[in-house]
């Protein structure tokens, strides 16, 4: 092993241990998120690696032998290698609020991890985690009317996205590829409330919402022709029977009979090579969630849509070059209009109105990669805002690091 | 080193850095913005001191059952050891040699109480009696045996029947039917002596031709001891109630709690009585553990003893180390345990009430509280949170 590439190694494997969430346990306490996810299905993560993230997410077209993306089963059909790549995505954030003051915190996150192999058969297996919604907050609250008390709220799960995914090319230009999903996770709220008076016992309860850990199909596919390459994602919809759970000292409330329905969607977009070193990548990504996706008068739903635009400077192959000419840049921007509608300011339920957000980031990054292409290193650096001060009494900016880790089989060789 | 090898390690190790300084304050306080959850609020506490709706004292019977026996007289209050003795174990009749030096019961003190200086007699029971259902103020007291007085003992209490009672005592081996116990009261003095239930015998101590001494003990089979009945029974509208002492009375009441919303949080559940400005107060070094069991059958307050309450056998809740030494404004708050005011708010038990009781509450004096009739009721608090609102 080459010191670069055990530098790699060590890079990932430091970053999987002692990471927030660690390789066995994604699932975690850290994530970076918003301060949206107090209420509906929490914030959309953007599963993609620092590389796409760069590009403003725009991946539905991406292929190669190490290149991939999350949103595109069909990206993986190249790969050539045992493939493993992880992200790390630390935040921060500044918030402004009307009557709460503002307050930054900083967060970190993994947003997704996968391992890929070719098969003999042509075929490429891939195992994936990924985070779907982020449901992570943290509030403290002084309760003053009644008996006066102080309540902390303790906001955990969201979606989560287990995929299994088998791609092949068809063609020397056509890819296939095909995604099974199992929506896991859950929403889980720990309540404290601890009284002034001592006499008073702290009063505690865990909200939690479950469902049934049913799987869904994503399809893709690619066609490249000379340096164009497009690329569309169908998925389906699934139907998850809710379980709603209240637990408190020796008593539990269980209900029942609810459901949430992951919409169908699909994503469609392109990579047009400019010149040589140069290319141009778009992507439209959409799941149709709509009112009757979860009954709820916390929150109501339009579609998810996202809007992803980058352009790439290839890195100059020619050994001649500076070092600066060795390194690609990308630059990206993004627009999300997430999916969930919440209540306006002032008001306690949708019957008050709602409030969409919608969520604009401009990035750029970079990436290094090993002398024998078995490992690489991504950056990237996102900045953007969303939600709106006037209609939901809080609005965000963010600033977003991506760290993205790729080791292949080449890396030990 | 290459650049590009350095800068590798240089991210490697500020990944390491960065990953796990992870903090989540960034909406602790500007989330409540935010914090959307119907109109019905986060969850409410409600702190409420109701009245009990029932509570009286009430006499536990006349026998004693426990780990203590107690013997003698203190005011109105008088207590009488009873003894059935086990199979006799007697020297050998056989040995002509025997010479029975003396024969007596020996009763150990239990150590807990201070010995008083009062007479104890030994008296034969002049009538059957059983141990289960014998009360106040028990058998007849047949021939009087043997008196000793308890301050004056040395180490146990023995009470002499002398080795001339030896035939006597052949006899009732011979035919125990003959015999039916044997009673130990005062005759003289003030006081009551404690002494260590299942720890006393009768000893025979002889010599022979071939032995300076020998001995042959003789446990019980049986001993308890059984007292007089409360002076002044309960009424139900007594304005105090008491609780301990030497007649152990116990304290039942009644908390009235509500249905409540399923999911509620029970953050308080306590009664609390006053202590009687008048209420005896205990020496420093006594103190006392109340224990608060369920009463699983009805009861009115027209009842004079815990017969029929069906009390159960379980704690709920101690009051451990308890003691009155100041009487103004002193407490006896008893907390009720959440699991049983939730069963009794879900009509899972029938809240039938508590009974306070003392464990060996002879070692104490009595305490006297205030009733629900009095100036000064019991109160009882109960503090219950709504469950707070779902996500969706």
């Amino acid at each position: 092993m080459t010191r670069a590439n055990a530098s790699f190694a060590i890079a990932l494997l430091a970053s999987l241990v002692a990471g927030p969430a660690g390789v066995i346990g994604p699932v975690g306490d850290a994530r970076a998120n918003s301060v949206y996810s107090v209420g509906g299905l929490g914030e959309p993560s953007l599963a993609e690696g620092a590389r796409l993230r760069a590009l403003g997410g725009a991946g539905v077209a991406e292929h190669g032998e190490r290149t991939h993306s999350f949103v595109n089963p069909a990206s993986i059909a190249e790969a050539e290698h045992l493939l493993i790549e992880g992200t790390i995505l630390p935040s921060y954030r500044r918030l402004d609020s009307v009557n709460f003051g503002k307050e930054t915190g900083h967060e970190t996150a993994i947003p997704s991890l996968r391992a890929m192999i070719r098969l003999p058969t042509g075929l490429v297996l891939a195992g994936s985690y990924l985070v779907g919604t982020n449901a992570h907050f943290d509030i403290l609250r002084e309760e003053t009317g009644g008996t006066p008390s102080t309540v902390r709220i303790e906001g955990r799960g969201g979606l989560d996205l287990i995929r299994v995914s088998l791609a092949r090319k068809a063609t020397p230009g056509i890819r296939l590829g095909v995604d099974y999903e199992v929506i896991a996770g859950s929403f889980r709220e720990e309540w404290s409330r601890d009284f002034a008076d001592t006499a008073l016992a702290t009063a505690r309860d865990t909200l939690e919402t479950s469902y049934s850990r049913y799987g869904r199909w994503r399809i893709g596919g690619q066609y490249s022709r000379g340096s164009v390459s497009v690329g569309g994602v169908y998925e389906t919809a699934r139907r998850l029977p809710l379980t709603i759970t209240q637990r408190t000292a020796g008593t539990l409330v269980q209900r029942e009979g609810e459901s949430l329905t992951i919409p169908s969607g699909f994503t469609a977009g392109f990579s047009a090579g400019l010149t040589e070193r140069f290319r141009l990548v778009g992507q439209y990504r959409r799941a149709n969630w709509d009112r009757e996706s979860l009954a709820s008068d916390l929150v109501d739903f339009r579609a998810e849509e996202r809007y992803s635009f980058g352009v790439e400077r290839l890195r100059a192959l020619d050994a001649n070059v500076g070092f600066l000419s060795r390194l690609p840049i990308r630059v990206g921007a993004t627009l999300l209009r997430w999916p969930d509608l919440l209540p306006v300011s002032g008001a306690s339920s949708i019957a008050g109105g709602t409030a969409d957000i919608n969520e604009v980031a401009f990035s750029i990054g970079t990436g290094l990669q090993s002398r024998d292409k078995g490992g690489a290193i991504d950056l990237s650096l996102e900045a953007g805002s969303r939600g709106s001060k006037e209609d939901l009494g809080v609005s965000e900016r963010f600033v977003r690091f991506a760290i993205s880790l790729q080791v292949s089989d080449d890396t030990w060789k | 080193m290459p650049r590009t090898r350095i800068l590798t390690l240089v991210l490697a190790l500020a990944l390491a850095a960065v990953a796990p300084a992870c903090s989540k304050k960034a909406e602790r306080l500007v989330g409540n913005e935010v914090l959307k959850r119907g109109p019905g609020g986060l969850g409410d506490t409600v702190r409420e001191i109701r009245p009990l709706d029932r509570d009286t004292f009430l006499g536990t019977g006349t026998a004693d059952r426990g780990s203590t026996l107690l013997a003698g007289v203190s005011g109105a209050y008088e207590a009488r050891v009873l003894i059935k003795p086990g199979t006799w174990v007697l020297p050998d009749t056989n040995d002509v040699t025997v010479v029975v030096d003396s024969i007596r019961l020996e009763l150990p003190f239990d150590g807990k109480m201070s010995i008083p200086d009062v007479d104890l007699l030994l008296h034969t029971a002049a009538s059957a009696w059983d141990t289960l259902s014998v009360a106040w103020p028990g058998p007849g007291l047949g021939a009087s045996l043997a008196t000793a007085n308890a301050v004056d003992a040395n180490g146990d209490l023995w009470l002499e029947l002398g080795g001339s009672s030896f035939g006597l005592v052949k006899s009732w081996a011979i035919d125990p039917s003959s015999l039916n116990g044997f009673v130990v009261r005062r005759s003289a003095g003030s006081g009551v002596a404690a002494f260590r239930a299942g720890a006393g015998r009768f000893r025979i101590v002889y010599h022979t031709a071939t032995s300076t001494r020998s001995i042959a003990d003789t446990p019980f089979s049986a001993d308890l001891f059984i007292h007089t009945p409360l002076v002044s029974l309960p009424t139900g509208a007594d304005t105090t109630l008491i609780l301990g002492g030497l007649y152990a009375p116990v304290v039942a009441f009644r908390a009235p709690v509500d249905s409540f919303t399923p999911g509620f949080s029970l953050d308080e559940a306590r009664v609390v009585f006053r202590v009687r400005s008048d209420s005896p107060t205990f020496p420093d070094s006594i103190t006392v553990t109340i224990e608060a069991r369920r009463i699983q059958s009805s009861w009115s307050e027209g009842a004079v003893d815990t017969a029929g309450l069906n009390i159960s056998t379980v704690t709920l809740d101690r009051v451990v180390g308890y003691q009155v030494r100041d009487v103004s404004d002193t407490l006896l708050v008893v907390p009720l345990p959440a699991s049983l005011v939730r069963d009794w708010s879900s009509g899972v038990l029938a809240n039938d009430g508590v009974v306070l009781r003392i464990n060996e509450s002879f070692r104490a004096p009595e305490i006297w509280l205030y009733s629900r009739e009095s100036t000064r009721p019991p109160e009882f608090r109960i503090s219950t949170t709504s469950p707070p609102p779902g996500r969706f």
